[in-house]
């Protein structure tokens, strides 16, 4: 959609370049990168967009311990990706669900976080397989957690002058497994729910740890701790979990709207932390 | 497929004007220019129900570039109407150009013309309004509570004034045969009652209008519009202006679905607007316009049925309650329809139907794909699979056995529009349908992964038609059928057609031109259509009621075999033989059986019109003589989720009785386009207003979605059947096909839904929440059973 008062337009080359025009740009100044949201509306208060696409930001690198993945990554790169696929499994799931492939093709993984939508697909998977974000001023480079990094529907901590760099998830070691989940109205509409879950399992192949998170059931998507505890020690054994999931209740406060009643927000949340448990724990001892 | 007799039917040709759209070429509505154009915004009332009690626009005209702003006071007060299908005796004029008395969020408060679309914009926003707020009625229950607000002061019919009491604008109730005797005389007797939803016509492209004033005062109009010369008289006749003065183009559309059957007043206001300026006024409505302005008619249908015990149907009762929205584009016709077409679905002496159509505070609504006829079949298409396993009757030897038959008498548009029946491939149709989803292996087979019981799969069917076209035996009262085309040669020997049907995207103007190159022996690519205009085309009724082939083909075929019997007399003559001793093919002439001695039908046209042996040329005018249903039966697969209540079609059979097939290319994409649409009503679709404030919920595609081809069955899974059926009263035998392909598909949804898990959702969509709900609600019963049944637990599990 039209943005009514752009005036300016910055296609910088460098990330200290994009953070200068950032920092120095007197108007309402926003960054954009697939734009697949940005411009799904018309933003009046918005003077001049910084649009990231030429900054090196679309990488998936193996770091010492953890992979990197540039925010300016698009869901078809990380679809790309061998090796998000085979110890990532939650986002590459998640990736492959996002909407359809032609805005696959140019929607990014930051912009997602950036939208901070609580339906947001690519986020669940980041809280589940404990990522930490990378955020860049003229200064520094800081690190969050997505715990810390979302604040509310559609609000996140970044401010003006910074740039969501990059995503940093640990590998695991042993065995583990991880899965997605989202229950929606048809093949491109946002989640009415969502969930991404992690287990390891020990020497007996029962659950050792596990990462639980929810998504568009509250605020911002929630990790279910109780639930999380209640699966250590099981081996997702379909009836045990038929019980414990029950926990998803606690953490979650969901909404009506047009896609959903509450009411039925609760129930498929509870179907898919189920559903997902078990993905993720056959994924984990190779099933 | 039918064994093919033809030369160019039958084969899959490209539409005339595919290479254009592919290339992005040619030149939709919206794409116009002209200099010195004028841009229009229309200011939309913000309340469902409001009375404007002063409007001050003195701010907005300082607004750069505006050129004029108008309001109620300024638009002629004249009650219009907004389509013109029906005769104008029927019609419901109930609205001006700009109110005073607003109906629903997004009613016409204010129009500006300005310069450019952001000045407009611009000058919306110092638009000063103050409403005086009414309660709304948004549903039709609540429009017809006593208490209810009166939404309409003012409306006539024809030229009639009609009495309005509360909200009812029209009623019906009409009786064949002995409808109490039928009911008392039957073994087994079923009474349901089903709702519909409102979908949104969810065209690509979005209403657009360029209204060009000419040297010679008057006025050119450029619209997306289902029919020029209907569009010419709801312009004239809301502007107080002779039809003459307008000259209505013809333009390709890109879909339409119904939602250009009406003019949605902001056609009317462009012109009114271009006639105060004497400039240039285009008009686009936004999406969110689009979803404030067309829609099907939500409907409540009530079906009583008697049946024998062998399942013959001996009496049929429909009570349908319609809601046409905030004004009456359809008048009283989509309640007379909705009731009407469940008389025509099957054999039955004794029928009667209800009615009331009702104005509601919710955006007017209008023909969508299937006018009316979706409702009707969603209620009789359940009720039959109901009553057939009440009846302990296999459901397709239910509706075999009670099919109108060749010879019966078929209400066409209701018991108004009456025409026999000529052609049926019912039987194929049903027999192929069966064999290809698996009826008999997978009725009774449920489950298709064992690992995953709660995953389980049902098949259903539902059949069901459309007319095609209004044609009747008889002139009838209450819709306007009749259709023109002129043809000529060209010296090169192309043929040019000039006609007025649209073609709404479905290829409409190609099968017209496959019509002339078969009649006359041309090559496809030899015949040219001309797009023209009121100024240059014949008379034509719109193109809706799937007659755009049907009916507006009728004249085409006509004016070419009079124009191919010139061309064999003057090729004869050339010959120095008898007409009868030619043939034409391939855009040549020869004697029979001597097809290398041959000239170039541009040869033979050449020597007519430089000899002076006439003009090759021919102007002819039919009024079709007949509605003939094309038949459908819709046979899907489903895999029913009982743990989320999410639906997929895994499999579907849609099986088509069009007659001939004039291009396949194009009945295959109306085939699986209306399965698609139909996939959606039964699932998703549905727009939602507040209940008290009529806010729209989901008036955008973020919102209001519509299934994805993701959402389909892999195309390997949709199996296409066409009847080999030939129609006597057709062009070259075809029979419509654009709306019929819809009709049952919801209801086939239903009831495959209901073999998986053995639960009915009566209200539209069966969304996968109101699924959900009822699953548990089934499988608490099933628990409670369970007790002392144990293996019940089987049917529905979590
Ligand atoms: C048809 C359609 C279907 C969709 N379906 C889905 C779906 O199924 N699931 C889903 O989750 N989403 C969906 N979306 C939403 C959208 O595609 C995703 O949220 C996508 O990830 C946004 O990425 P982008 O690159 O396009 O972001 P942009 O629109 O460019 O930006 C979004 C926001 O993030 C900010 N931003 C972007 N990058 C950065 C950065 N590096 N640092 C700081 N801020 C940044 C921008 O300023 C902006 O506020 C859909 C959108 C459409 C149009």
């Amino acid at each position: 959609m039209k943005q009514s008062n752009l005036r300016e337009y910055f296609r910088p080359k460098t990330l200290d370049e994009a953070l200068s025009i950032l920092n120095s740009y007197e108007g309402e100044i926003k960054i954009i990168a697939g734009g697949t949201d940005m411009l799904a509306d018309d933003h009046k208060e918005i003077e001049a967009l910084l649009d990231i696409d030429q900054l090196g930001l679309n990488y998936i690198e193996k770091a010492d311990g953890y992979i990197r993945i540039g925010s300016a990554t698009t869901y078809t790169e990380i679809l790309n990706s061998d090796e998000i696929y085979e110890n990532f499994r939650a986002i590459w799931d998640s990736a492959s669900v996002v909407a359809d492939k032609s805005i696959r093709n140019i929607a990014t993984i930051g912009g997602n976080l950036g939208s901070a939508v609580p339906s947001g697909d690519a986020i669940p998977p980041l809280y589940a397989l404990d990522a930490t974000l990378v955020i860049k001023t003229t200064t520094e480079e800081k690190k969050v957690k997505p715990e810390d990094f979302f604040t509310g529907p559609r609000k996140n901590i970044l401010k003006k002058g910074e740039i969501l760099k990059e995503i940093q998830i640990p590998y695991s070691d042993g065995a583990f497994g991880s899965d997605f989940e989202k229950i929606a109205r048809n093949s491109v509409d946002l989640a009415t729910a969502n969930i991404a879950v992690f287990v390891k399992i020990d020497e007996d192949k029962k659950i050792s740890d596990a990462r639980i998170a929810l998504g568009a059931v509250a605020p911002t998507v929630v990790r279910a701790d109780k639930l999380e505890k209640a699966v250590i020690g099981t081996k997702a054994e379909e009836e045990k979990l038929e019980e414990i999931v029950k926990a998803v209740e606690d953490v979650i406060s969901p909404i009506s709207d047009v896609r959903s009643s509450a009411d039925y927000r609760y129930k498929v949340s509870r179907v898919i932390a189920k559903r997902a448990i078990m993905k993720a724990y056959d994924r984990a001892i190779g099933k | 497929m039918p064994v093919n007799k033809y030369d160019v039917l039958g084969k899959r040709l490209d539409k005339i004007e595919a290479r254009q759209k592919a290339t992005g070429k040619l030149k939709f509505t919206g794409d116009l220019k002209f200099p010195g154009m004028l841009h229009c915004k229309i200011l939309r009332s913000p309340h469902a129900h409001a009375i404007v009690k002063s409007i001050d626009t003195s701010e907005a005209f300082k607004v750069d570039g505006v050129v004029d702003v108008i309001t109620y006071e300024d638009v002629p007060k004249i009650l219009s109407m907004h389509q013109f299908l029906h005769v104008p005796e029927v019609m419901y004029y109930d609205s001006y150009l700009l109110e005073k008395h607003v109906r629903h969020v997004g009613d016409r408060v204010a129009a500006v013309a300005a310069t450019t679309e952001e000045a407009a914009k611009e000058a919306l926003k110092k638009i000063k309004v103050e409403y005086e707020i009414l309660p709304a009625a948004i549903t039709a229950e609540d429009a017809l509570k006593p208490d209810a607000a009166q939404i309409h002061e003012e409306a006539k019919r024809g030229d009639k004034p009609v009495e309005l009491k509360g909200n009812v604008l029209d009623t019906c109730d009409v009786t064949i045969g002995d409808v109490d005797k039928g009911f008392a005389d039957a073994d087994y007797v079923i009474e349901r009652t089903y709702r519909t939803s409102k979908p949104n016509n969810g065209q690509l492209e979005r209403t657009a209008v360029v209204c060009v004033p000419r040297d010679d005062g008057r006025l050119d109009v450029y619209a997306t519009s289902q029919g020029i010369h209907a569009m010419r008289m709801n312009i004239s006749h809301s502007l107080g202006i002779p039809a003459s003065k307008l000259n209505c183009h013809r333009m390709y559309l890109g879909g339409t679905f119904g939602a250009h059957i009406h003019t949605g007043f902001i056609e009317n206001i462009c012109a009114f607007l271009a006639l105060r300026t004497g400039r240039p006024v285009r008009g686009e409505k936004t999406r969110e316009e689009m979803f404030l302005s067309c829609g099907r008619h939500p409907m409540i249908v009530k079906v009583k049925a008697g049946f024998t015990k062998d399942g013959k149907l001996l009496a049929l009762h429909s009570d349908v309650t319609d809601d046409t929205g905030s004004y009456a584009f359809s008048g009283s016709s989509k309640m007379a329809l909705t009731a009407g077409f469940t008389l025509s679905m099957y054999k039955c002496p004794n029928l009667r139907i209800t009615g009331r159509s009702v104005y509601t505070n919710t955006p007017p609504l209008t023909a969508m794909r299937g006018a009316g006829n979706p409702q009707a079949h969603w209620a009789v298409e359940n009720m039959m699979e109901e009553a057939a396993e009440d009846l302990g009757i296999d459901p397709i030897e239910l509706r075999r056995m009670n099919l109108l038959q060749v010879g019966d008498r078929f209400f066409g548009q209701g018991p108004q529009v009456i025409s026999t029946i000529r052609s049926s491939g019912n039987d194929q149709l049903l027999e192929k349908g069966k064999k290809l989803i698996g009826w008999d292996e997978k009725r009774n087979n449920h489950i298709p992964y064992p690992d995953k019981p709660w995953i389980r799969r049902g098949v259903g069917m539902a059949r069901g038609f459309h007319t095609s076209g209004c044609g009747s035996e008889k002139p009838n009262a209450f819709i306007i059928d009749h259709s023109c085309a002129t043809l000529k040669m060209n010296e090169d020997g192309t043929a040019q057609l000039m006609n007025a049907a649209a073609d709404l995207g479905a290829g409409t103007l190609s099968a017209h031109a496959s019509l002339v190159a078969e009649v006359i022996g041309l090559k496809y690519e030899d015949v040219i259509v001309n797009l023209g205009d009121s100024d240059s085309a014949p008379f034509d009724g719109p193109t809706h009621a799937s007659r755009g082939l049907y009916g507006a083909g009728q004249p085409v075929v006509k004016a070419a075999e009079e124009v191919k019997q010139i061309l064999l007399e003057w090729a004869a003559r050339m010959f120095q033989c008898g007409p009868e001793d030619v043939e034409i093919k391939e855009s040549k002439v020869f004697k029979h059986n001597e097809p290398e001695n041959y000239i170039p039908v541009a040869d033979v046209v050449r020597k007519g019109h430089f000899s002076g042996w006439g003009a090759a040329a021919s102007t002819a005018s039919v009024r079709p003589k007949a509605c003939p249903p094309h038949f459908i039966a819709i046979f899907v697969e489903v895999e029913v989720n009982t743990l989320t209540g999410q639906v997929k079609v895994v499999n579907a059979v849609s099986g088509v009785d069009t007659g001939t097939v004039v291009n396949l290319n194009n009945v295959e994409g109306q085939m699986v386009g209306g399965l698609h649409m139909g996939m959606g009503y039964a699932l998703i679709e549905d727009t939602i207003f507040d209940r008290k404030t009529g806010e729209p919920k989901n008036a955008s595609f973020a919102g209001f979605h519509i299934l994805t081809v993701k959402d389909m069955p892999d195309p390997d899974n949709i199996d296409l059947v066409i009847a080999d059926t030939f129609e006597p009263t057709g062009p070259l035998g075809a029979k419509g096909i654009g709306e019929g392909v819809t009709n049952p598909v919801a209801p086939a949804v239903a009831n495959a839904i209901y073999n998986a898990v053995g639960v009915r959702i009566n209200d539209l969509p069966m969304t996968q929440e109101k699924l959900l709900a009822k699953i548990k609600e089934v499988e608490a019963k099933m628990d409670d059973l369970a007790m002392t049944q144990k293996n019940v637990k089987e049917t529905v599990r979590e």
